[in-house]
């Protein structure tokens, strides 16, 4: 369940992705989780995020904030936010430390970012999961502008070639950006794959087709 | 999957949507390589096939340890847990479980197949048995570690070798002077598996210095932890580790 980790991280779009995960620890402090889990989506969703939920909760491409609500079951694992800024996690992280719910909180984004992000929030942090780059036969990937989309979607779920094509219908005037980013974020059942940055990151392969 | 023929309009909407390019289009017919399919449900769920022509049957092992690696919604239940996705909880609670509580150690999970590849078991026995000698443990509620016959070697049944999954996870812990042979040790099997894998290291921050141990021997591998995504456990979680650990919990 690494799901929020190894996202593709471009020179210029280091800090416009974060994805913010809440979850109890199984058998220690999920009891109750369903109305937890709602105290947070409520307090998450009033810092805008470009997508959220949670696997058999739902995502924002597909559903409303209360028909994820109205998912979450006790068997619900965790639940997630995605962020576009710095300055809005920072808030987002201010209002989890006051808000005080109980559950971890894990942010991914660049380390040394993140750290910074919280120091400004006020937070020690507890452990790291560090990336340690992608290691094998490289030249079986896709290319670094197709994985950055991609890799949004921690179970690969989101095929390269359907990056491909949703690039050529906007190129052929079929789709608008937008729409082909929400289309893209449909088969990720978690609800971490980052619409607008798929929409920003769409627009460019269009236009160098 | 497959793809009922009596049904199919070979519209091809949904071969795009296959993350391992396993609908393919041949002799007048879209079908699925049940070879290169991982049973992740994509297609399906996702297509919108207009005659709902994709279907799936029941799996049996070896087979069904596709759709349990594979499919976000798919169950282990080889596992005690019989829970959903490919690994633990790893970092996400240790503020909570204190899986990594010690400075002395950490953990490090082997993602094989990702991103976007995929692997084959047997490429992943390759590296749970290159790790094996450092690894103090293997994490008892990763999925893989349940596939193992021995689980000081890294050895994985023999019957599931053959199955091809979108990715699985090697986990397991070790002392923190071993990072460095277990690092070198991947990188000289890198080129012996045909396939691509993502590498991750779970470490306990060192609140006083706000430091991170591992973090000297990464860099002095030229490791750059900056092309892709860390995850920050900011330890709001409770009742911390430590507590529990006071009061007897």
């Amino acid at each position: 369940m690494s799901h929020t980790l190894h996202r593709i991280k471009t020179e210029n779009r280091k800090t416009d992705d974060y994805v913010v995960l809440i979850m109890p620890a199984r058998g220690i402090n999920n009891e109750n989780s369903v109305e937890i889990f709602k105290k947070y989506m409520d307090l998450l969703i009033q810092y805008d995020p470009v997508n959220m939920g949670g696997i058999a909760i739902g995502n924002m491409a597909v559903n409303t904030l209360e028909e994820m609500k109205a998912n979450i079951t006790p068997e619900a694992p965790m639940v997630h936010a995605v962020y576009k800024d710095r300055d809005t996690l920072i808030e987002v992280m201010k209002a989890l430390k006051e808000a005080d719910y109980g559950y971890s909180v894990v942010v991914s984004g660049l380390v040394d970012d993140v750290d910074c992000c919280a120091k400004k929030a006020g937070i020690q942090r507890h452990s790291v999961d560090l990336t340690l780059g992608i290691w094998g036969d490289v030249s079986k990937l896709p290319p670094e502008s197709i994985l950055e989309v991609t890799t949004m979607c921690g179970h690969a779920m989101i095929s390269a070639n359907l990056v491909s094509k949703m690039a050529e219908d906007i190129k052929k005037g079929r789709t608008t950006p937008r729409k082909a980013a929400i289309k893209l974020a449909e088969p990720c059942a978690c609800g971490i794959f980052n619409i607008d940055k798929a929409e920003a990151l769409l627009t460019e392969l269009a236009e160098k087709i | 999957m497959y793809i009922d023929q009596t049904k199919c309009i070979k519209c091809k909407r949904c071969i795009p949507y296959c993350p391992r390019n396993a609908i393919i289009e041949a002799e007048g017919k879209v079908t699925i390589d049940l070879d290169l399919c991982v049973e992740c449900d994509v297609c399906r769920k996702c297509a919108k096939c207009p005659t709902s022509a994709i279907y799936n049957i029941q799996l049996e092992p070896p087979r069904a340890y596709r759709k349990s690696f594979s499919d976000p919604f798919g169950k282990h239940e080889n596992t005690t847990l019989k829970h959903m996705g490919r690994g633990t909880e790893e970092v996400k609670t240790n503020d909570v479980t204190g899986v990594v509580h010690s400075l002395d150690y950490v953990s490090l999970a082997v993602e094989m197949g990702r991103p976007s590849v995929g692997s084959t078991l047997a490429d992943l026995e390759k590296i749970s048995m290159t790790v094996a000698p450092y690894a103090i443990a293997f994490e008892v509620n990763n999925p893989v570690t349940s596939l193992m016959v021995d689980k000081k070697t890294g050895k994985l049944n023999p019957d599931v070798l053959d199955e091809v999954v979108m990715s699985a996870i090697v986990e397991f812990s070790c002392a923190i002077e071993d990072v460095k042979n277990v690092l070198e040790a991947l990188q000289k099997i890198s080129d012996q598996v045909s396939t691509v894998f993502s590498l991750c290291l779970i470490c306990r921050v060192d609140e006083e210095s706000n430091s991170i141990p591992a973090r000297k021997i990464i860099d002095e591998l030229g490791i750059d932890v900056d092309k892709t995504s860390a995850k920050t456990n900011l330890g709001l979680g409770r009742p911390r580790y430590e507590d529990r650990v006071k009061e007897g919990i």
